[in-house]
């Protein structure tokens, strides 16, 4: 059978400058930073203090959210992705009632979902402390715990955990009976969730997939896990500038927060009903560095291999790509491999073209990484401006390459690599190509 | 002297619980109305019912006894008939009357 060509018909996002893919491109476009001092919670005794998380309450962002009735079994982050996933449907312009639902998949990238929320970690602090028995001095009652969290914790919230609510919400929502997945590998989850679903499209499983993805791990859980692994800044002193990919004096990522869906849909699909594509997915590679959880294998094996692989997809040669959008997480580690990578790829090219990290501005939104990058691509392409790696004063020896520092470019990019890298040794790689 | 909510007030609050559970406007909870087939509940929501339940009248609800109280051997189309607000209410009110009995 013919391999299908695939295209991006809608997209949807929720970043922490607000919902919309509107007021995204017009943030990153200025290069202005989302950062915020985190005050949702007491972080007084906790290493990072800031994060890139998006104003709005839970209250707030489940006025959003139709039906209402889906709100009891969404978690903040499975909420952005509802929201997301109603923007990107209403934007492609499709009608589910027209559609054969066996043909209509969903493929999300989810990650740390609900378990851990904010209000579910006070509920369970709160159940904690109920749970002490004074009588014999100060101790806590491991079996009155769990009885008590059956009572007193509402019993719905194991719903909201669970990874794969927010994939079953979308196919209740559109009817999409075909194949449904949710996709969890850490940071790659939603590059590799448009991935999957660009396969299953070329390979004429589905002619539409609902796929992107959403997380939210600005809660206490989220902070300290990121912080017992030492991977985020602690550059308290200067929050506002502390997330700098790329840049000499970077110490670690700023996390963030929110959700994008995109559409992807088959070419001749598309055509036929008169809308017009975004952009074309031409390339997709995932791989493992099986190497070890965290680190980088030695000269970057695994995302030397994802580039590579990526390109062959494609068909097309590195000296094709025309800007890059980099995982650039601002780690000392990812940075340098990361360069390292696209350089053993590309050769000389590499330096002739853009290279920039979006996460300079908006952070690690984790599970929606992917996702959100590859919007800021699409839109890159669609309006011929490549978004800055702001915060960006001082070369690195070890990150020579074109970063785009702090002001966006005008660039006309007909390929662009979108990079997404993930611990367990996760590489995700997408390529797009502009359609006339 | 008994401080068993008296039907009235059971009702109210009962009520409330089902508009937050299952997201339906207040005027359509009557004592007649089926929670199922007219209010649209579906299992998740009576799991969320019975919590709020339990939470608001100090309560212990084993759900499947709840519905096995309905009736010896319903179907599921009976259920869903015999399943009303008002029922729910007298429910309460038992439960609660057999509490204070024990």
């Amino acid at each position: 059978m013919e391999a299908k060509r695939v295209v991006v018909s809608g997209m949807g996002a929720v970043s922490p400058y607000g919902l919309g893919v509107d007021i995204f491109r017009d943030n990153i476009v200025s290069g202005i930073s989302a950062v915020k001092l985190i005050n949702d919670f007491d972080v007084s005794n906790l290493p990072t203090k800031f994060a890139a998380s998006l104003d709005l309450s839970n209250t707030e962002l489940s006025r959003y959210i139709r039906p209402p009735k889906a709100v009891k079994t969404l978690s903040r982050s499975g909420m952005m992705a509802s929201i997301a996933a109603n923007e990107a449907m209403s934007d492609s312009g499709l009608k589910t009632d027209n559609l054969n639902p066996y043909r209509l998949g969903t493929s999300i990238g989810a990650g740390g979902v609900g378990l851990w929320d904010l209000d579910h970690s006070n509920n369970l602090l709160d159940v904690f402390l109920k749970s002490v028995e004074v009588s014999n001095g100060i101790k806590l009652n491991n079996s009155t715990i769990w009885a008590n969290v059956l009572s007193h914790i509402h019993p719905l919230t194991p719903l909201k955990g669970l990874s794969n609510i927010p994939t079953a919400h979308i196919a209740i929502k559109y009817n999409a009976r075909g194949n449904c997945q949710t996709i969890t590998t850490a940071c790659t989850s939603s590059a590799q969730a448009i991935g999957e679903a660009y396969r299953q499209i070329k390979y004429g499983i589905a002619d539409i997939v609902i796929s992107g993805g959403s997380d939210s791990m600005i809660n206490p859980y989220g902070l300290v896990a990121f912080s017992m692994l030492g991977v985020m800044s602690t550059n308290n002193a200067d929050w506002q500038t502390a997330a700098r990919p790329f840049d000499r004096r970077r110490d670690g990522f700023m996390i963030g927060e929110g959700a994008g869906i995109v559409i992807l849909e088959e070419l001749e699909h598309c055509l036929r009903r008169g809308a017009p594509p975004y952009a074309e997915i031409v390339g997709y590679s995932s791989t493992n560095d099986a190497f070890r959880l965290t680190d980088e294998p030695p000269e970057a094996w695994g995302s030397i291999a994802a580039i590579k692989a990526a390109l062959k997809d494609a068909k097309l040669n590195a000296d094709s790509i025309d800007y890059i959008n980099t995982h650039g997480t601002g780690t000392k580690i990812n940075d340098k491999a990361e360069t390292h990578a696209i350089k053993a790829v590309l050769g000389k090219h590499a330096y002739r073209i853009p290279v920039s990290s979006t996460k300079s501005m908006i952070g690690h939104l984790v599970a929606a990484s992917g996702v959100i990058e590859f919007i800021a691509c699409v839109l890159a392409m669609r309006e011929q401006i490549v978004p800055p790696t702001i915060n960006y004063l001082e070369p690195d020896d070890d990150c020579d390459l074109d970063y785009v520092p702090n002001v966006a470019r005008e660039k006309k990019a007909n390929v662009i690599l979108s990079n997404t890298f993930g611990f367990g040794g996760q590489n995700a790689c997408l390529l797009i190509r502009r359609i006339e | 002297m008994s401080n068993i909510p008296d039907e009235h007030e059971i009702f109210g609050k009962l009520k409330n619980i089902i508009v937050s559970a299952l997201m339906v406007d207040s005027d359509l909870v009557t004592q007649e109305a089926k929670i199922f087939n007219d209010l649209d509940a579906e299992s998740i929501d009576i799991v969320d019912m019975r919590f709020q339940i339990e939470q608001t009248f100090g309560l212990k609800i084993d759900q499947n006894e709840m519905l096995k109280s309905l009736g010896e051997n319903l179907d599921a189309y009976e259920v869903r008939e015999k399943f009303t607000v008002g029922w729910v209410a007298r429910y309460i009110s038992d439960k609660l009357k057999s509490v204070v009995q024990s």
